[in-house]
């Protein structure tokens, strides 16, 4: 039966092959919830959403560092760093027809707060809040936005903090207005449109189905030669790979890394690596008695093999990144600088110095994802060599969340993405912790456990006023060899965005925080 | 209840209207019955399903506002959910919704539940309904040959197929399946209800492909449809092909050990008219079997859709239960109940028109 089916229907056509102006994408939109740039929290719909809401500030389609004109044409800061004004490009237009406006960044900023969801961290952490944000953010006319940061920030370091979609997008205020149910300032009807300037609007979106993005013909920043992009949801990493070689698809972003070697040998497809800002490190918990003592972490720190986890687990999709600040971000440390590297030798007699006992063994969290739990058993392994046992428990990554917010752990392995590429980010996340008894579970050190002192906290706090780039360059240096000395917090690698391509796609431009679709050149 | 019937309607100058009226009431008391174990039933399972999801270790709002959120962002979702209010009553607060047509919001979409379900059902509908009918057209026959040539080369072959059918694990059966027929020798389409540069070219009618493209009279889409059912459609088949082979081979058997088929021979007639006075008497319980198989093809291709990438009920419900999104996953699931008691109703009720002796 089988045969006669497939004798009736089967046969190799060529209305697969992707259209010239049509980048079709496979990917796992499991995740993918709201489309609201107030609410959004992962990574897959920020990829789509830096497409589609362009902030005022956009980061440099290839090397993310630098700050480049966005929705503000220009921007010029007065002498003490205490205000900065935007020029809003004249004559642009939301997909709606209504002009793009400063009175539309100003509202959507203060929106973003009002709602006081997920993108709210990304304004409040720099001093703004529902109280002040009249006062620090003015609109001046249609075209002109003031912006007084709480703080005498360096320059350098807050433009960062208006080059995100999910801090200073514009959202037509008009049109989200229109679509207010119970106060609720848009937020349900953005949960399934979007109503931003961008190189792309959502044509289509069907939860863990299809996403459809369409060009913005107003969209005036750069040529765009995409007309659509289809994003279709494939949660399985190794239909992406098949629907990838025979070309029914133009790009996977799911793949195994055990799947990536297959496709550099294959002619039809190709890998783009780009080094992203997301690590993958371990916490210990100071609550659990053998981790308070410093040389218990510093063992810790001997009992990975690194190379060998990049080589073979990772399989190249992250390079070993032991100090905090990932590569390519102001502040990092050298390449070069790797102090640690596997010996069981040393790392046994630090135990013991440590009164750790043979045969000592606690609980290590590990997500139930790649690559987690197979770094987890690589660690177990050269913890056992060294006398103590890591009893591995794997999770979903929302039952790890819940756990490690709630400082109920002894061990675990996460990830981080962060969201701009200054070492201060890195400080807030991974050091600075103040008041350690107050609930700040969004730090990794509160959730720890670890008090990094005053010194540490004041030079956090002084780094971000720092004029001088040398000198804030120099303080995150010291920061972070405090940190690695100090810190119950051992950071393992720095993971690369691995894109599968097809040969279809000449080229395509990403940065280490996201993937731009109109820089897409398809073959002709 | 016949008997009754007759009996109470004797010597009444009403004879005509009494048991017609007796009828309508023990039909009523009946429906009444079965209406209150039908709704008990689901009550139940959606207690257990509300009350496990809740006691879940994973945090619902975390879920939802990721690893950056601050505390007090925690705080509003957690209110907004309504999490701050007692067990009991959020149950209560969701019994009353849903008995008034709201099924809530689902997290992971930001539809209505009902919307969700709306759109992902007629896709399941379809895959499962192309495997039933593969599953019968080929499960019935190759059941009654094994039946009638029983212990013959036929006969294994049926039962070892039929073996394989339920004992190959769906997941490997659907990648071997794209790897040989998609990658390799191309008869197939890949994963999907189409290709990708061929979403939303035509508008849905039904929700079912299939049928939207012949109303849309867009052949090429219809082609292309048929390309990417097939073989999800056949991967479920052969778990339905399996089981109603298995079964019409073992009603046959029963019915061709019957004295009546003995009589029927020695009476001469050809085994194709014994075996067809055979296969009439066990429609009734054939006709259960496939009803019931499926309501198992519409909730338990999970691990094909997810594989085909096929945005069906079995996707839907995933999503839901990998992101805590309890409305959805509550809805599904009461859904799963409806069917499985509607089916089960059904083939009762058919039952009882096909076969006089349960009246």
């Amino acid at each position: 039966m089988i045969v006669l089916m497939l004798g009736v229907f089967g046969c190799d056509s060529e209305i697969n092959r992707s259209p010239t102006d049509v980048l079709g994408i496979a990917a796992n939109l499991r995740s993918m919830m709201t489309l609201d740039p107030a609410a959004i929290s992962e990574s897959l719909t920020g990829g789509v959403m830096r497409n589609v809401c362009e902030p005022l500030l956009v980061l440099n389609e290839e090397d993310a560092r630098q700050v480049m004109p966005g929705i503000a044409e220009s921007w010029s800061v007065n002498e003490d760093f205490s205000i900065y004004t935007f020029h809003i490009r004249p004559n642009l237009a939301f997909p709606s027809g209504n002009p793009v406006t400063a009175h539309d960044v100003a509202w959507s900023m203060n929106r973003s707060l009002q709602l006081n969801l997920t993108s709210s961290k990304l304004l409040k952490e720099w001093g703004f809040n529902k109280n002040n944000f009249d006062d620090m953010v003015r609109v001046i006319n249609d075209l002109t936005l003031e912006v007084r940061p709480p703080k005498k920030y360096s320059p350098s370091l807050f433009l960062y903090a208006l080059a995100d979609y999910r801090s200073s997008h514009a959202l037509d205020r008009i049109e989200v207005l229109s679509h207010e149910i119970d106060g609720d300032l848009g937020n349900g009807w953005l949960t399934r449109n979007t109503a931003c300037y961008g190189p792309f609007r959502v044509h289509t979106w069907r939860a863990q189905d299809v996403l459809i993005l369409e060009r913005n013909e107003e969209w005036q920043r750069t040529e765009n030669p995409i007309r659509r992009v289809v994003m279709r949801h494939i949660p399985e990493p190794g239909t992406q790979r098949l629907m990838l070689e025979k070309g029914d698809i133009d790009l996977a972003s799911n793949l195994e890394p055990s799947d990536l070697d297959a496709i550099e040998e294959n002619p039809n497809t190709y890998l783009k690596r780009t080094p992203t800002f997301s690590t993958i490190y371990m916490a210990f918990n100071r609550d659990t008695p053998a981790f308070a003592d410093p040389r218990v972490i510093e063992a810790m720190h001997y009992l990975i093999d690194y190379e060998a986890i990049a080589r073979t687990v990772l399989n190249k999709a992250a390079i070993v990144r032991e100090s905090p600040v990932p590569k390519g971000m102001f502040g990092a440390l050298p390449e070069s600088f790797t102090p640690y590297s596997l010996d069981i030798d040393k790392a046994r007699n630090l135990l013991r110095e440590a009164g750790v006992a043979e045969g000592y063994s606690f609980e290590l969290l590990a997500s139930n994802s790649a690559p987690y739990s197979d770094i987890a058993q690589h660690f177990q392994e050269n913890l056992l060599k060294a006398g103590v046992e890591a009893k591995i428990i794997t999770l979903s990554s929302g039952h790890l969340f819940t756990k490690v917010r709630a400082r109920k752990f002894d061990a675990y392995i996460g990830g981080y993405a962060f969201n701009y590429p200054d070492a201060n980010n890195v400080m807030l996340r991974f050091g600075y912790n103040p008041k350690s008894s107050e609930d700040n579970s969004v730090s990794v050190a509160w959730r720890t456990g670890w008090d990094p002192g005053e010194w540490f906290n004041a030079t956090v706090m002084q780094a971000q006023t720092e004029p001088d780039p040398l000198k804030r360059e120099q303080l995150y240096h010291e920061l972070q060899r405090y940190h690695m000395e100090n810190a119950p917090i051992v950071f393992l690698f720095q993971r690369l965005g691995v894109r599968a391509l097809s040969r279809n796609v000449e080229s395509i431009k990403a940065n280490a925080i996201t993937l731009s679709f109109a820089s897409a050149v398809k073959k002709p | 209840m016949t008997q009754l019937t007759q009996n109470s309607g004797l010597g009444s100058p009403q004879g005509k209207t009494k048991p017609a009226r007796s009828h309508l009431v023990i039909a009523m008391i009946e429906v009444r019955r079965v209406s209150l174990v039908v709704l008990l039933t689901l009550l139940v399972l959606l207690a257990v399903t509300f009350f496990l999801g809740r006691v879940m270790p994973t945090d619902p709002v975390l879920a939802l506002i990721g690893e950056q959120a601050d505390q007090s962002t925690y705080q509003t979702v957690y209110e907004q959910l309504g999490l701050d209010k007692p067990l009991i009553v959020q149950f209560g607060i969701y019994i009353k919704d849903i008995a008034t047509g709201n099924f809530g919001i689902a997290r992971t979409t930001g539809n209505p539940v009902i919307v969700d379900i709306r759109r992902v059902v007629p896709a399941t509908i379809e895959l499962a309904t192309l495997s039933l009918i593969l599953g019968v057209i080929a499960g019935v026959p190759l059941g009654m040959i094994a039946a009638v040539k029983r212990n013959s080369a036929w006969d294994h072959g049926v039962r070892f197929f039929s073996l394989l059918g339920h004992s190959i694990p769906n997941f490997w059966l659907c990648m071997m399946a794209l790897v040989v027929f998609y990658a390799i020798l191309g008869w197939i389409g890949g994963s999907g209800r189409v290709s990708i540069f061929y979403i939303d070219t035509v508008d849905p009618v039904t929700g079912s492909i299939l049928i939207d493209s012949i109303i849309a009279r867009n052949w090429d889409l219809l082609g292309d449809a048929l390309r990417h059912v097939i073989m999800p459609a056949l991967i479920l088949a052969s778990g339905s092909m399996a089981f109603i082979s298995r079964m019409t081979r073992s009603f046959m058997l029963e019915q061709l050990s019957q004295e009546y088929v003995i009589t029927a021979r020695v009476k001469g007639l050809s085994r194709m008219q014994v075996v067809h006075h055979a296969f009439r008497n066990i429609k009734v319980q054939l006709l259960t079997i496939i009803i019931l198989s499926y309501g198992g093809l519409l909730d338990g291709a999970v691990l094909t859709e997810t594989v085909f990438a096929w945005p069906g009920f079995g996707q839907y419900l995933t999503a839901g239960l990998m992101n805590n999104d309890m409305n959805a996953v509550l809805a599904c699931v009461l859904l799963v109940g409806v069917i499985f008691v509607s089916l089960n109703l059904f083939a009762d009720a058919l039952y009882r028109v096909l076969d006089p002796r349960t009246r």
